[in-house]
């Protein structure tokens, strides 16, 4: 792994179904998510996801490419760009942008986010984690 | 909605049930073999639970939009395991009609070791929704 290293992309279609169960399991019940009627009346217009669904698409991609070492060490900041409504899918991305080699261990940082299949960002943020080797996961 | 600094929310002791992690994974559909190999817990699902701490203890109203997010993971947690939620307001202002509210969370073990870190950034518009 070296700087520049593009981490394998997970692509999500997400659905209205998904959004109710993430909500139940969640608890995350806010009309935004499950009322047509509510959302029509907001800035979206309509029903969007949660965006903690879409972070965990991207914590996903983190997971298989890192293991346990994104698990127990990881940081991660992002910001919601744009709302993500049933029926769309998108696709999260990954760029290592800097790697830093200390006493055996690797600091790895990478520019991260989630894209729609127009190219619209909908997350874009950082994560870095602390990795002992540099074999790919 | 007018959020006080410093409000520290109820604390929550959540026991990670294999039931509801599994749960979780099927739901946000997350593929990663590790969970089932090494009866681990995810990042997000951690962060869930800690959101929810905040968004019960505050009573959020509806309409209120997540706009960003920080996590700080220190531990793995594995399922079974019971884990510690404490949330707190850390900055709130005002623009117009429109508050933003940073909330802050952690999770901790059974022995006060830090598990997860967040930081949770809202918008939440006067007129529910946002329009009008």
């Amino acid at each position: 792994m070296q700087e520049g290293y593009a981490l394998s992309g997970i692509s999500k279609f997400v659905t209205q179904d998904q959004i109710n169960r993430y909500a139940e399991v969640s608890g995350d019940n806010n009309p935004v998510h499950l009322d047509s009627g509510f959302a029509a009346e907001t800035t979206f217009g309509r029903i969007v996801a949660h965006g903690m669904l879409v972070l965990a698409f991207v914590s996903e991609m983190l997971t298989r490419q890192f293991g346990q070492e994104w698990l127990e060490t990881g940081t991660l900041k992002v910001r919601l760009k744009a709302p993500v409504y049933p029926g769309d899918s998108v696709l999260t991305y990954g760029v290592v942008s800097r790697l830093v080699s200390e006493s055996g261990v690797h600091r790895v940082q990478c520019d991260i986010g989630c894209r729609k299949a127009d190219g619209q960002e909908v997350m874009t943020g950082v994560a870095s984690l602390l990795l002992s080797g540099l074999s790919m996961g | 909605m007018t959020f006080t600094v410093g409000q520290q929310m109820e604390e929550v002791q959540v026991t990670l049930a294999a039931s509801v992690v599994n749960e979780y994974i099927s739901v946000v559909d997350d593929q990663s073999s590790i969970y089932a190999e090494a009866g681990l817990v995810p990042m997000a699902a951690l962060a869930a639970i800690g959101l929810k701490t905040l968004l019960v203890g505050l009573g959020l109203p509806p309409g209120a939009i997540h706009i960003a997010q920080e996590l700080e993971s220190h531990a793995a947690a594995r399922v079974g395991q019971s884990v510690l939620c404490r949330a707190r307001v850390a900055q709130s202002s005002r623009r117009q009609q429109v508050t933003f509210a940073v909330l802050e969370f952690t999770l901790t073990n059974d022995k006060g070791g830090s598990i997860l870190e967040g930081r949770t950034t809202l918008l939440v518009p006067e007129v529910p929704g946002g329009k009008g």
